[in-house]
């Protein structure tokens, strides 16, 4: 079979045909970065252990921070709710909720992520596994004593950098650091001349948190200076942690599903030095106002609204990658998670860039609209992107694919339904009490009347998230540990065997389940799909000539 | 709302100017060159023959003939979960389609939903 | 045809871990520098008014129980230029706060959340220890709408006979008060109502630019 000079009628031209001479161009394509089947299970192998463990340390941080977060929630519409323990005062159960989430959760699963995947980007094995695995479990120990210490009453006082950076500190640093070197040198061995645009992202997150932590951490501010650190820390971590491996992540499970190269690499350039540049500024904007030099706080401003160049740089590369192909969303849940992630991450950033404007920062600013805000970007973002993650990852380490269509369908729908309620209500409830609080005629409790409704149904959007992530939870342990449920365990995933009906096959097929007589029907393989042997010559070396196997 | 101090002024042509000449420079010396190559880098030669049941016939036929013949998705390639009853001759990951057999994979565009339609971007 | 081999030709510059790795930090660094360094320099400067005394040491001790039970996540301590809001409308404050209000506050507690009201100037609004002890104790007793928690933990329950004399007994009012028990508060509470009566910002800051910088480029700068 030899190449046609055209595949399909000139009035359609689908994307991802190409014309013969393009073809060529493919072909030495290829050649550059054969990410062959071999180097890719060694990755996958490599990292198994650490990414598995980081993602069941991840879940665990999602249950615990739902319940501190669901308490939190009932606390705000039913203040006398568990009043007598100090332990679970308000003030300390958000903040456990807090922490729980953002460095437990989403921290441990990004990690996972990127464990699982510098390895396939620079196509060799984890370097240092026992260092990753030893960091991960330091790094999660010192989130829990920071959790332990504030549910005790020990806080540093700043939000976002609550962990008492004496009893906490040294786990966090030490565990974080050997994670980054065990990346760094992963990176450092790469057999390959180019780095995908996730690895810049991943690499860019494990040199920025540390100069962010210490900014944060540093012991000698006074008066408004610590609140310029402050938010200097809290939003950068944000962005130069949770989003920068977020979106690494995303800028590789998209076109990976899809079989389609992002959209625009170049714009993938500018996206990560913009975001860069423009996202280190922003801090401010959480002053709006405030007692702060002016200067600072103006600086903020304009790049929190530059913050659109790279907010529609990524966000055209990632949402256009999947225009056209919106059917895949059917078949991977993987990429609804996904792609709601990134429609997601570009809501919360133009949201950012509007609400720092001082006319809107007037009415926004100390309202339960920033809480609902941050909501849509640590959870509508940062958290389905992680979802996604953990759906595609877990099966290629396990060897077979997830047990139950019905469960996944579940967890989707609980949380998107979940976050879509806890949004909408909370936002409404934001707008409501800032244009009460702007209203001096109005009593300050008309501002706390007004929310209520709106705290009511974030308590039940949270709830319905909240079971969403148990039943994620459970999911991935009969996933992990009850392998026998899976039903495509037989053969094992990468050793699957594909099978070509024909007409008999199917007749008997749907005539019966079980085999009998002559009438059993008979798997006709075409192809094998070896596996552990390397790619067969043939398929290899003559693509157009139509690879007869 | 337009910004008019001169602190903003400062701040937009700091924060624009220099890294957009920084990246204009590099571009000229050519560092940028094969920028394309790398988006293609996390593929391999299964990924670009996988068959996709979401893609519509010309773009499936396109894959076989660049790439070569098409590959199965395993069960829960895309990271979901086959659903439906159990079938120890059935494989593919929740699909239920039927290929009349033939030697070729050249099925009719019948056998394929066709997608072409609302794939245009 | 090796793995990689770009035909020799020079390595793209994303390509380059060093410069991409570089590149990152510099930027960083460079954010560091303008967001927190310069500021701490030029904040370094700013002195307290001579009205405005330091913390003792029962107010620090207030202060951080005020901390430890996360007051912060609900009440914000600033009060915004009256030309761009309405906080000193509202009575929260006769002046907008400046950074000299904050020299003693070791970290700051300016707050992100009102769903309290703003406490920078409370000791000025509710000079009365004993409210707070109150307020503290119980929220619902004094305000039927407010959601803000009960710190129960904060005072003991006695037993009338149990009393003694230098207890600071607090008489819980309305119906809300417990019965048979006498609410006595605790070294905690006490501290933490002393350190609430201390914010008090209401005194004078001169116009000049040494002061802050803040309030004469407010001038200039609200266009933004």
């Amino acid at each position: 079979m030899s190449a046609p000079t055209s595949l399909v009628t000139s009035s359609s031209r689908p994307d991802g045909v190409l014309l013969t001479d393009e073809v060529d161009a493919l072909t030495s394509l290829r050649g550059l970065a054969p990410a062959d089947l071999e180097v890719r299970l060694r990755a996958d192998a490599s990292s198994r252990r650490a990414v598995l463990t980081l993602f069941a340390v991840a879940i665990a941080w999602l249950l615990i921070g739902s319940l501190f977060g669901e308490l939190a929630s009932f606390k705000m519409h039913w203040p006398d709710l568990l009043v007598r323990q100090g332990w679970l005062t308000f003030g300390r159960v958000r903040t456990a909720h807090l922490h729980a989430v953002n460095y437990g959760w989403a921290t441990a699963a990004l990690i996972g992520t990127s464990l699982w995947l510098m390895p396939r980007l620079v196509h060799t094995e984890l370097k240092g596994v026992f260092m990753a695995i030893v960091g991960a479990s330091l790094f999660t120990l010192g989130v829990a004593i920071g959790i332990i210490a504030v549910l005790a009453g020990y806080s540093d006082g700043m939000e976002w950098l609550e962990a008492p950076r004496y009893a906490a500190g040294p786990f966090l640093v030490v565990g974080g650091g050997l994670i980054g070197l065990s990346l760094f040198r992963t990176v450092a061995a790469r057999t390959n001349d180019h780095l995908y645009v996730s690895v810049w992202y991943i690499l860019g997150a494990f040199i920025w948190f540390p100069m962010l932590y210490i900014v944060g951490k540093w012991p000698t501010y006074t008066g408004v200076e610590s609140a310029a650190a402050n938010w200097f820390f809290a939003h950068n971590v944000l962005g130069f942690w949770l989003t920068a491996m977020s979106v690494g992540a995303a800028y590789y499970f998209i076109p990976k599903v899809l079989g389609r190269p992002v959209y625009s690499y170049q714009l993938s350039v500018v996206g990560f030095w913009s975001l860069a540049m423009f996202y280190s500024l922003n801090g401010m904007h959480h002053v709006v106002g405030g007692p702060m030099p002016e200067w600072m706080i103006t600086t903020s401003i304009v790049a929190s609204v530059f913050m659109f160049i790279p907010v529609i740089a990524t966000g055209i590369n990632l949402h256009m990658t999947v225009v056209g192909r919106f059917g895949a969303l059917r078949y991977s849940p993987t990429l609804r998670f996904i792609v709601i992630g990134a429609l997601c991450y570009t809501a919360v950033s133009l949201q950012g860039s509007f609400t720092a404007l001082r006319e809107v920062n007037r009415v926004t600013h100390f309202t339960h609209w920033t809480v609902a805000h941050s909501h849509v970007g640590a959870y509508g973002f940062v958290s389905f992107i992680a979802f996604g993650a953990i759906y595609y990852i877990v099966p290629r380490l396990v060897g077979h694919e997830w047990p139950s269509a019905s469960l996944i369908r579940w967890h989707f729908n609980l949380v998107l339904g979940g976050i879509a309620i806890y949004v909408l209500s909370l936002t409404w409830a934001g707008v409501a009490q800032g244009l009460a609080l702007l209203d001096p005629q109005l009593p300050f409790q008309v501002s706390v009347l007004r929310t209520l409704p709106g705290l009511y149904g974030r308590s039940l959007g949270g709830l319905i998230m909240t079971l969403g992530h148990f039943v994620f939870a459970y999911h991935f342990w009969i996933m992990v540990r009850k392998p026998e449920l899976s039903r495509r365990n037989r053969p094992p995933f990468h050793e699957a065997q594909p099978i070509i009906y024909t007409a008999e096959a199917e007749a008997a097929r749907v005539g019966k389940h079980t085999p009998s007589g002559g009438a059993a029907p008979v798997p006709t393989m075409r192809h094998a799909d070896a596996v552990g042997a390397p790619p067969s010559q043939q398929s290899l070396q003559a693509p157009l000539e139509g690879g007869a196997a | 709302m337009l910004p008019t101090s001169l602190v903003v002024v400062i701040a937009t042509v700091s924060m624009s100017l220099a890294p957009a000449l920084l990246l204009f420079w590099s571009w000229r010396r050519g560092l940028f060159h094969d920028l394309e190559l790398q988006s293609r880098m996390i593929f391999d030669e299964r990924d670009w023959r996988l068959e996709r049941p979401w893609e519509s016939f010309a773009e499936q036929r396109t894959r076989e003939v660049l790439y070569g013949r098409r590959e199965n998705p395993k069960a829960g390639e895309w990271g979901g979960a086959t659903s439906g009853p159990i079938d120890v001759d059935d494989d593919a990951a929740g699909l239920r389609r039927k290929i009349t057999a033939s030697d070729e994979y050249g099925s009719t565009a019948d056998d394929w939903r066709d997608t072409s339609r609302h794939d245009r971007a | 045809m090796s793995a990689d081999d770009n035909g020799g030709q020079r390595k793209d510059f994303m390509a380059r871990t060093g410069l991409v790795a570089l590149g990152a930090f510099a930027v960083m660094a460079s954010a560091i520098i303008i967001l927190v360094i310069i500021p701490k320099t030029m904040l370094s400067e700013v002195r307290a008014s001579p009205e405005l005394p330091p913390y003792t040491a029962v107010q620090l001790r207030g202060r951080g129980t005020y901390i430890a039970n996360g007051c912060v996540y609900c009440h914000s301590q600033q009060v915004r230029d009256p030309a761009f809001t309405t906080d000193v409308d509202r009575g929260w404050g006769s002046r907008a706060t400046v950074p000299e209000d904050y020299v003693y506050d070791r970290p700051h507690l300016l707050g992100t959340m009102r769903t309290g009201p703003d406490l920078i100037n409370v000791g000025q609004r509710l000079p009365s220890i004993d409210w707070h002890l109150i307020h503290l104790y119980d929220p619902r007793s004094l305000n039927s709408w407010s959601t803000m928690p009960a710190f129960p933990f904060l005072f003991e329950e006695r037993r009338p006979e149990d009393v003694m004399p230098n207890d600071r007994v607090v008489r819980i009012p309305g119906p809300r008060a417990p019965k048979g028990v006498v609410i006595i508060a605790k070294a905690e509470a006490i501290a933490l109502s002393e350190y609430l009566l201390s914010l008090k910002r209401q005194y004078p800051v001169s116009d000049s630019v040494e002061s802050s910088g803040h309030r004469s480029l407010n001038a200039g700068g609200r266009h933004d």
